[in-house]
């Protein structure tokens, strides 16, 4: 979607809203399951083509796919959270997940996406429903979260990229 | 202070960063030959243009630094003193402070440090040892100035000065009458000249330097040549008034005969926010007796040439440089393009270069088509014809012909498309050619910050080396630049700090005192070898090999069977050195191995050879270009891979039963030797051969160090230009696999690092 029309959007859903956003949020769906991320790190959000096993790689990757003319890689957010089993399949060449969609993330100069089941809506944090505390902090400093959302009776967990990053840089 | 725009500010940087390597390279020509009046004159006016340019766009501390700079320089120039290696090393630090001024000035702030006043105090005392004794061969310059100094003691008699003005007086005094002859003064105004003063007329020289940040600097000269109509007769102005007209000049010479003295004309004229500095010279029969000797010396010099020079020089107004050679060359047409605009024109060319490979395989697939529709049409149109179809048979003919028309039609159409995609092809190949051509660059580039970091390493090391540099027009591709630096400064170190002997050492072992390091760059077919050959003590492969035996890396046995090639090969494993001492300079046994990893990141390779005693050849061998290669595409398990061309010797097809177990290794034989062979299948993919001992492989032979191996691919696709996209190595690991590229239809190929695979399947193997 594009950015700018994302960014607007929000903007004027969080205009009415009168405490302080901390900031913007895209949540997506893994399954039945919730999660958010930072708009600020995200590129793009893009449907997933054909994606290609780079071979003797972890499972986590999943490979690279050719973003207009660059080759990027792609990992799959489920396998790190271990909701789904990774099946070490080392004969497959490539991936067809046609119904999904990837969130292109770029943290400084590694741009990299993720595979998600689809995009659940536009979120703010702000003041009122955005929590770290320090068990959040404590705990997320070996995971990939960074605090919590409290949307309605939802809990969503905001990952944080840098973590993020941080983990994928050291799978093999 | 007027804004001036960025542009204007990027241009001077720009400029100035260039004339510091100028700069830099002249000095120490220089110090290799004090004679090398080019070389001085290069580099007053590399300090000179920077002076200027700092002036204009408002940077004090650099204007006043080049200044100082400059006042030495022309004492060298005229050749007033010699200059020693400190004082090279004073200017040269002058140098490095300007760097770090500009560097600062690039990012918007103001370099203030102490060191910039230590090399002021420094220079200044070279300033302050004054003339050394006339050397016969400056006799002429040394003429100048007595003469000079004559005039200068009149002119001291009459005004009243005191004599700690002496010498500033001279050198004013010197570079007035200079300024006179580059402003081609003539026989004709010189007898003028000397007729008004028989006439008891004072005549003076007037020399005015306006400031140049002023806002209405362009109407300075014309407000002075007012006043100074006013209370005298102008004989001459330099540049002339309609040259005046067009530009402005911030140094602007008249000639004037007056009967007023000195003091009224500096009165009248002295307008504080436009003007600078007002030299004045009187004129005395003596001077325009020298003047007309040294106006004949230079007699040819055509007052056209002389405007030109001045037009060029700028700010330079009147000062005589034999500048000819370098208005030549500035007016060869470049265009300084920012190199990520040529990036980006590579990387459109690069899809193109995709896009045509599908146009290519298109055309392949319509010849295909076309043939079919062709045979298949004439049995078809055979067939009709024989049916004799009772009645409708002329109908049937009509609409057979119109088929026929059309397809024939459309089958033109299609020899059309091949022929102009054979153009385009052509066109493309060539248009690639040039934009990779505008991405090359003179390895000067690298070279030229050598000579400097020799001299210091070598004088920090108390070694004496003479660094010959030869092949510097060599081209390589923009994007090595950074990459072949490091490693080859620590090649370089390595040499002085290990391998050049101290001059002590050197003498007792029979061999000049100065070491001797040469650098060469060169093309070798499709790749570019740079060398470095010193002539030191070489490589202790005895201390390597015992070294290795200590640390454990290899064993007796294999220590006795490494061949002294091999042995030596052992300086590029991690944490080895031999040497004795870790100095600051090199010995911590990081190195070599660094060295060898960089340059193979590049797809490059090291050699190094040694003779005990007698010095070390170390050659560094890379690609010419790192965008583009030409590339084997192959399919491996259904999946396209690339191996580059470079690194393939042969391609054979042989059967699976082909293959020989030999100790356990798969082997082949290829004309009477058996060259172990690795399967990119199970490499990749973990599937094995194949069963059938029928069944059809590829073997790409490839070099491996000296040796020969086969790497089977299922199926072998073709030869093609192959776009390299790198790989975020950071993230994805797969050993083999650092680039991909995108093949006609879109999809991704990773390109194979053929030396890579086979180390790690054979170590993995072992």
């Amino acid at each position: 979607m594009d950015q700018k029309i994302l960014n607007k959007r929000i903007e004027e859903k969080t205009q009415v809203k009168k405490s302080q956003i901390i900031f913007q949020a895209i949540s997506f769906k893994l399954d039945n399951n919730i999660y958010a991320m930072d708009v600020m790190n995200i590129v793009e959000i893009i449907f997933a083509h054909k994606i290609y096993k780079v071979p003797n790689t972890d499972t986590r990757l999943l490979g690279v796919l050719n973003l207009r003319g660059n080759i990027l890689p792609v990992y799959s957010l489920k396998t790190i959270l271990g909701m789904e089993d990774s099946v070490a399949d080392s004969k497959k060449i490539e991936i067809q997940e046609e119904d999904k969609f990837i969130i292109m993330i770029r943290k400084e100069k590694d741009t990299f996406g993720i595979l998600i089941d689809a995009i659940y809506k536009n979120l703010a944090a702000d003041e009122d429903n955005y929590r770290t505390g320090t068990f959040i902090e404590k705990w997320s400093k070996n995971s990939i979260f960074k605090g919590v959302i409290l949307e309605n009776s939802l809990e969503i967990l905001i990952v944080n990229v840098e973590s993020l990053l941080k983990y994928i840089v050291t799978l093999k | 202070m007027p804004e001036f725009s960025e542009e204007l500010i990027k241009d001077f940087l720009d400029e100035a960063f260039e004339l510091l390597d100028s700069l830099e390279k002249n000095l120490l020509v220089l110090e290799k030959n004090q004679g090398d009046s080019k070389s001085i004159n290069e580099i007053f006016r590399c300090a000179h243009t920077i002076k200027g340019g700092a002036g204009t766009v408002g940077y004090p501390e650099i204007q006043e630094l080049t200044h100082i700079m400059e006042d030495v320089l022309d004492m060298v120039r005229k050749k007033t003193i010699l200059l020693k290696f400190e004082d090279i090393s004073v200017l040269l630090h002058c140098r490095d402070e300007l760097e770090k001024m500009l560097t600062s000035r690039q990012k918007g702030q103001t370099y203030i440090d102490k060191s910039t006043e230590n090399v002021k105090q420094e220079i200044r005392a070279i300033k302050a040892r004054g003339p050394a004794p006339a050397v016969p061969a400056a006799a002429q310059p040394a003429a100048k100035n007595a003469m000079s100094e004559k005039s200068a003691q009149k002119l001291i008699e009459e005004s009243g000065l005191n004599l700690s003005d002496i010498s500033i007086l001279t050198k004013a005094d010197l570079s007035l009458l200079r300024s006179l002859i580059s402003a081609g003064v003539t026989h004709y105004d010189l007898s003028l000249i000397s007729d008004l003063i028989n006439q008891s007329h004072n005549v003076y020289i007037l020399k005015y330097n306006f400031n140049t940040t002023y806002e209405m600097k362009e109407v300075s000269s014309f407000q002075i040549y007012a006043l100074l109509n006013d209370i005298s007769e102008i004989i001459k102005i330099n540049p002339a008034l309609d040259e005046l007209e067009k530009a402005f000049y911030p140094e602007v010479l008249f000639i004037v005969s007056t009967d007023k003295n000195e003091k009224a004309i500096r009165d009248k004229t002295n307008l504080t926010d436009m003007i600078e500095t007002i030299s004045i010279l009187k004129m005395t029969p003596e001077t325009v007796k020298s003047l007309d000797q040294m106006t004949e010396q230079k007699a040819p010099s055509k007052p056209a040439e002389v405007k030109k020079e001045l037009a060029v020089q700028g700010q330079e107004g009147g000062v005589k440089e034999p500048a000819g050679d370098e208005v030549q060359k500035r007016n060869i047409a470049t265009l300084r393009v920012e190199s990520w605009k040529i990036d980006e024109l590579l990387n459109l060319l690069g899809e193109i270069v995709i896009i045509k490979a599908a146009f290519n395989q298109l055309d392949i697939d319509f010849d295909t088509a076309g043939n079919d529709i062709k045979s298949i049409l004439r049995e078809f149109l055979n067939g009709v014809m024989k049916l004799n179809l009772s009645g409708e048979g002329d109908v049937v003919k009509e609409k057979n012909s119109v088929l026929l028309n059309s397809l024939n039609k459309l089958f033109s159409s299609f020899d059309i498309y091949s022929e102009s995609l054979q153009k385009i092809n052509r066109i493309l190949t060539s248009l690639q050619e040039n934009v990779m051509n505008m991405r090359m660059v003179p390895i000067q580039m690298v070279f030229s910050r050598f000579p400097r970091l020799i001299r210091d390493m070598a004088d920090r090391m108390n070694k004496k080396v003479n660094l010959v540099i030869e092949g510097v027009e060599t081209e390589i591709d923009k994007g090595m630049v950074d990459d072949i630096f490091d490693p080859l400064i620590h090649i370089l170190r390595n040499s002085i700090d290990h391998g050049i002997e101290s001059p002590e050492e050197r003498l007792k072992s029979g061999k000049p005192e100065v070491g001797k390091m040469i650098l060469k760059a060169n093309h070798e077919g499709d790749s570019i070898a740079i060398e470095l050959r010193d002539d030191g003590r070489g490589i202790d492969i005895d201390a390597l090999k015992k070294k290795a035996l200590e640390s454990g890396y290899i064993n007796n046995d294999m220590a006795n069977k490494l061949s002294q090639k091999e042995l030596l090969g052992l300086i590029f494993i991690p944490g080895l050195s031999t040497a004795k001492q870790v100095t600051d300079i090199s010995g911590r046994g990081v190195g070599m191995d660094v060295v060898k990893r960089k340059i193979e990141e590049i797809g490059g390779s090291v050699g190094v050879s040694t003779t005990r005693g007698k010095g070390t050849r170390i050659v560094i061998r890379l690609p010419l270009t790192l965008a583009i290669i030409q590339g084997l595409l192959v399919l491996v398990h259904k999946m396209n891979y690339v191996i580059p061309v470079a690194s393939v010797e042969e391609t054979v097809i042989i059967k699976v039963g082909d293959l020989k177990e030999i100790n356990g290794k798969l082997t082949f034989e290829l004309r009477g030797k058996f060259i172990p062979v690795m399967s990119l299948e199970k490499y990749f993919y973990q599937v094995d051969l194949p069963e059938d001992r029928e069944g059809k492989l590829f073997c790409i032979v490839s070099k491996f160090g000296e040796n020969l191996v086969g790497i089977l691919v299922s199926e072998v696709l073709g030869e093609q230009d192959i776009v390299i996209k790198s790989l975020n190595t950071k993230l994805i690991k797969s050993p083999g696999i650092s680039a991909a590229t995108i093949i006609g239809n879109g999809d991704i190929g990773y390109i194979i690092e053929t030396s890579q695979i086979i180390s790690q399947n054979f170590k993995s193997a072992n």
